[in-house]
């Protein structure tokens, strides 16, 4: 493949060479005269951003926690043939924004993004009936990661005819320190002591990639050569003193006590080569072709991943009212990991464990075919039918007793898109799904779901929506490994949303919503008791719910061209629970009681923005967020926090 | 014979790149839109005047011709490409009808009277009525010519099949700067999507409402072969561009479920901890036993409360857990 890449792109660059000796030939073209004056726009403001947190940073999860001077600038310039554009915005050392995008004629562009960020991330307290079980290292220690994230694409289009030349690249960054929860002691439950402790991050992924494109003739060709690698830096592996596991059965021989490695971050290394083609876009008949072959590889341990992508697509408009579209796809995932592993002791090499019969990871075939129709028999309707047939082929499920050797999924859908009159649209979805030999317990082996929502503006100053979802999926028997569930699992989502925004006055707006989202589950779950540990017990019908409500309401207030107030509000409740019902889960505690959440969150918004002369405006933005954990358990993950942030600006625009 | 193949292969493709040069122009489209063309073409009884006519009355559209001209499809075009400058009349039509009769005299006339000139707008292409495909047609002209490969799977989109015009997105008169910034694209998409604006309201979720993820991160708004409108083939590929650690391959895997993230994730917000798209222990016992307990045993909270407390390279690791097992603990 890289080989013809490269003969190819020889090739294809020979092209404007051998066009531009033709067009030699003919009569020269004018240069079009351009005169183009253009004054360059902008603006530049300076700020000053103030937080005030407490108590838990989930208040504040994206915010780094420092006041800071904020700077922002846009420019956009045109010195023909020069294009220049550049947006930046700055907040803190660590949230930045900053896009730039320069073309020269149309032969040269280049778009460039850079984005940073803060995630505050909690240091979660263990804890234990039996202390002596806990290992905390990171009493009180503050975690958070800095995210960068760059993306950068050139493109180069030869002069006389369309074909470009590209290339790409991003990178995506996490430095910083963040919690590892890991189980220490022997590693088994003769000795599990939860362990906690800090873990320096210093990970970086990289993708880049060539490419050329153009016509062929009757169609467009594209082919790149992509490489991606993720490196390490930071705490690789961690080592720790484990003391004897004792032998448990034949899977489970006994362990020697010694320092071995846990948790480790491998490097991964990949590589990809696209080649797309397509027909001209714009014909009752356009054919569409995509291929791509992937490489994987993890470079500490050696397993490999292949995949080969293939997908062809047709799109036919007999008649503008009736359009057909028509698509294949191939995945082919090819895994190949190592047969066995030996782990051996940091000092003393002799000291070792491992496994010779490593469980082959499973390779897979997924064919997916699809295929929709879109009959529109009035300007104001539009009818659509899909159907969707996948079938998965698996390799190597030998050893894995709860994966089956195929799946498959047929899909139908039906949709309506309705205008009946000036203002009022209407859209309605129905989909039915059939799965036989489910890959988990918890893909269904039947779905439906309805979909509805009617937008209405009775007049220009009034916008109203209303959208109903309806799920329900039902799962067969679920599967666990010494057991089988005698009752079918049950899902069901609901979500509810309505929004309306109100002009009241062309000096005031109004605009309140509603968002509901529900989660319900009903299944059997398994246990073991420590006595029989290979008989499991059973809870039937053991419900999950999972539920959300949001209010928002925003005013804007603009007396003025130059002055404009925006308040807002915006409360969400959240909770989740389940309710086993066997004594065994009940006491001493009930292992609900572990795990439930409840947060209410509020956000209170204010903002002012005042035009001064030549140019100059101030902006003043508050907020205020109170995030609630009302269930105050000090195991989980999260906790209550107020977050407070004023930010100040003065910016000139020309 | 190596030799012999690989030179065949070279001169085959020399000639038919060569071949293809002389219709690199001439794009064609394979039987083409007619009732869309018919549509897009304006009166045939009005001639193109051309940007200056249209304008050198009333300067009422100086701005966005200035625009227009500092935009790549303005006068950064080449002449040399062949392809045609874009200007008033590339979208509205010829426009000789809708300034008829119109002078600087009488625009002067009527600016001083207080009144606005209109220009006879029904003679010009009714671009607001236009169905989706003819609208995008108008682009997709142009685009195609000039081989735009992120609209290679536009025309089997999710967008496209449901009747979304490329102006639904793209303001073309904001200014010269046509692509959508930044800034600005997860209000765009949300304002079509509003359930999934919803999930972003969660205790959870990815940094959306903060703008330093937008949808396009991994979504491709101009269609893609794949799985809702995914940027890369599955799942796992999209999310792993920037959880690469995640992403594996590893000796052992966790079964097939990583190939699927949301298995276990809801991609766009959660009310759990993670965007988990079920509470642990919960979210595990859907599929697995728990650990041996009684109604007398205080070990609850050790396996009860979150699994990958203990199991924590729950997405693939390659380190053998104690026992030798692919368990994740290690």
């Amino acid at each position: 493949m890289r080989r013809i890449l490269t003969v190819l792109i020889t090739v294809t660059l020979l092209c404007p060479v051998a066009h531009g000796v033709a067009a030699a030939a003919d009569k020269p073209q004018e240069m079009q005269a351009v005169d183009i004056t253009r004054p360059t726009e902008g603006s530049v403001a300076l700020g000053y951003r103030a937080i005030a947190p407490g108590g838990s940073e989930q208040a504040d999860e994206y915010e780094y926690l420092h006041d800071a001077a904020t700077f922002g600038a846009n420019a956009q310039l045109l010195a023909f043939p020069h294009r220049f554009h550049l947006d930046v915005n700055v907040r803190n050392s660590e949230d930045t924004l900053g896009q730039l995008n320069y073309g020269f004629r149309d032969l040269l562009l280049i778009d460039a993004v850079h984005r940073s960020l803060f995630h505050n991330v909690k240091n979660i307290t263990l804890e234990d009936l039996d202390p002596a079980a806990l290992d905390i290292r990171d009493s009180g220690q503050d975690y958070g990661l800095q995210i960068t994230l760059d993306d950068v694409a050139v493109r180069f289009n030869a002069p006389r005819f369309p074909m470009h030349l590209y290339a790409q690249g991003s990178r995506f960054e996490k430095e910083d320190d963040r919690q590892l929860r890991f189980l220490g002691g022997s590693g088994w439950f003769n000795n599990a002591t939860r362990t906690s402790t800090a873990r320096r991050i210093d990970w970086q992924t990289q993708h880049y990639g060539i490419g050329i494109n153009s016509h062929l003739g009757p169609i467009e060709a594209d082919l790149s050569h992509w490489e991606k690698r993720f490196d390490v830096k930071g705490n690789r592996a961690f080592f720790d003193s484990y003391t004897f596991k004792p032998p448990a059965g034949p899977a489970s021989p006994a362990r020697p006590p010694g320092e071995f490695p846990h948790n480790g971050t491998p490097e991964f290394k990949g590589s990809a080569n696209t080649l797309k083609v397509h027909t001209n876009y714009t014909g009752k008949l356009v054919g569409t072709a995509t291929l791509s072959k992937k490489e994987n590889k993890n470079e500490a341990s050696g397993a490999e991943a292949d995949y080969f992508v293939g997908a062809a697509g047709l799109t036919w408009m007999p008649v503008t009212k009736l359009s057909v579209f028509l698509n294949y796809r191939r995945i082919a995932r090819d895994l190949d990991n190592p047969d066995a592993v030996i782990i051996r002791d940091r000092t003393i090499p002799a000291i070792t464990y491992g496994n010779s019969s490593v469980r082959d990871s499973i390779s897979a075939d997924i064919d997916t075919y699809s295929g929709t129709v879109r009959y529109r028999p009035f300007t104001r309707l539009t009818l659509k039918a899909a159907y969707r047939f996948e079938e998965v082929t698996r390799e190597d499920t030998e050893a894995w007793e709860l994966i089956p050797d195929s799946t498959t999924r047929r899909a139908l859908t039906l949709s309506g898109d309705a205008r009946p009159a000036k203002g009022l649209k209407a859209k309605i979805e129905y989909t039915h799904k059939e799965v036989d030999d489910p890959a988990t317990n918890v893909e269904a082996n039947r779905l439906n779901k309805a979909k509805f929502s009617l937008t209405w503006a009775p007049m220009p100053s009034i916008q109203t929506l209303l959208g109903y979802t309806f799920s329900r999926e039902e799962r067969n028997d679920p599967v666990f490994a010494d057991t089988e569930a005698a009752d079918d699992r049950d899902v069901r989502w609901d979500s509810v949303l309505a929004s309306g925004t109100f002009l009241f006055s062309e000096h005031l707006a109004l605009t309140t919503s509603y968002a509901y989202l529900r989660h319900k589950i009903e299944q059997e779950i398994a246990y073991t008791e420590p006595a029989f540990p290979f008989s499991p017990q059973s809870d039937a019908g053991v419900p999950y719910e999972s539920e959300a409500h949001n209010y928002g309401v925003n005013l804007h207030y603009s007396p003025s061209d130059w002055l404009q107030f925006n308040t807002g509000v915006s409360h969400t409740t959240s909770k989740t629970d389940f309710e086993p019902n066997s004594p065994d889960l009940l006491s001493p505690i009930s292992i609900a009681s572990l795990s439930g959440v409840k947060i209410k969150e509020t956000l209170y918004s204010l903002s002012g923005d005042y035009a001064l002369r030549k140019g100059l405006r101030v902006s003043v933005d508050y907020e205020y967020t109170d995030f609630n954990d009302v269930l105050n358990r000090s195991n989980d993950d999260v906790a209550d926090g107020i977050s407070r942030i004023l930010w100040t600006r003065l910016s000139r625009e020309w | 014979m190596r030799f012999s193949r690989l030179f065949f292969c070279f001169l085959a493709l020399f000639m038919t790149t060569l071949t293809a040069c002389e219709t690199l122009k001439t794009s064609k489209p394979i039987i083409p839109i007619r009732e869309y063309e018919r549509m897009i073409v304006g009166r045939l009884d009005a001639d193109y005047v051309g940007t200056n006519n249209c304008l050198s009355a009333c300067h009422a559209h100086d701005q966005l011709r200035s625009d227009f001209d500092a935009s790549t499809m303005g006068a950064q075009l080449s002449a040399e490409t062949g392809l045609p400058l874009v200007d008033c009349e590339s979208c509205h039509g010829p426009g000789s009808l809708a300034v008829q009769g119109l002078t600087p005299e009488r625009v002067a006339a009527d600016r001083t009277a207080g009144r606005e000139t209109a220009c006879n707008y029904d003679t010009l292409i009714d671009l607001e009525n236009l169905p989706a495909g003819a609208k995008s047609l108008i682009c997709l002209k142009c685009h195609t010519a000039n081989a735009t490969f992120t609209l290679h799977d536009w025309n089997l989109g999710d967008h496209a099949v449901s009747d979304v015009a490329c102006s639904d997105c793209h303001q073309v008169h904001a200014g010269p700067d046509l692509s959508v910034q930044m800034e600005d694209v997860s209000r765009l998409c949300f304002s079509c999507h509003p359930e999934i604006r919803a999930e972003f309201y969660l205790p959870s979720r990815h940094p959306v409402p903060e703008k330093r993820v937008v949808c396009t991160d991994c979504h491709s708004a101009h269609g893609s072969p794949y799985e809702k409108s995914l940027r890369e083939a599955t799942v796992k590929e999209t999310c792993t561009r920037c959880h690469a650690e995640k992403g594996g391959p590893f000796i052992f895997e966790h079964g097939e479920t990583t190939e699927d993230c949301r298995t276990c994730h809801r991609p766009h917000g959660s009310v759990q901890n993670n965007l988990l798209a079920v509470q642990m222990p919960f979210l595990c016992l859907q599929c697995h036993q728990g650990h041996g307990t009684s109604s007398t045993s205080t070990t609850k909270d050790r396996f009860y409360t979150r699994c990958s407390d203990c199991h924590s390279e729950i997405h693939g690791t390659d380190i053998p857990s104690a026992s030798g097992g692919g368990f994740f603990t290690q």
